[in-house]
């Protein structure tokens, strides 16, 4: 989770962060994404 | 096998000729982690490489072993079935990944949808993840 809140700060601002969800979900993980980035808040 | 990596390498002429001697056992291969995106003119100041294997992880590592004992590479570190860690000609890193401890689909979920070809010179042309592969595998 913290290295994907420093990929967030590198990128994120260019990132389809939607697509990110969709391939996550289709890996079984929901919400991923926005959970990593929550906990980092 | 293929011809000796170069005696000085840049990181980029390791990436490629490490590249090209998994394809040419016929392995699938994915460039991931950072190096993947500057290649896409991201800018993140990759010091390595990373490479995703997408079958037969054992039989990569032992490709890559052969060309160890040549005294092209160095293993120098690994986390056990998942990433071994070499220095083509001492020097340059490379990580060498397999993603089926993570999911047995993520390698063809990332090609399908979150990768771009690259063209990688004397390697040809090579799939990168793009910033939606990066997140899903950090590395």
């Amino acid at each position: 989770m913290l290295k994907v809140r420093e990929a967030w700060a590198l990128v994120g601002a260019r990132t389809d962060r939607g697509k990110v969800e969709r391939i996550l979900s289709k890996l079984g993980i929901e919400n991923g994404l926005d959970r990593a980035l929550e906990r980092g808040q | 096998m293929i011809e000796p990596p170069p005696v000085t390498p840049t990181l980029h002429e390791a990436a490629e000729w490490i590249i090209r001697a998994l394809k040419d056992e016929d392995f699938p291969v994915l460039l991931c982690g950072r190096s993947a995106l500057d290649y896409q003119g991201e800018y993140t100041g990759s010091v390595d490489v990373d490479i995703l294997i997408g079958t037969d992880f054992r039989g990569a590592l032992s490709v890559l072993d052969a060309y160890a004992d040549r005294g092209d590479l160095f293993p120098v570190g690994a986390v056990p079935g998942s990433v071994v860690r070499y220095l083509v000609r001492g020097d340059k890193p490379v990580d060498v990944m397999t993603v089926s401890s993570v999911h047995p689909d993520l390698f063809n979920i990332l090609r399908r949808e979150a990768s771009t070809p690259l063209d990688m010179g004397t390697a040809g042309e090579v799939r990168a993840v793009t910033r939606e592969g990066y997140f899903v595998l950090p590395s």
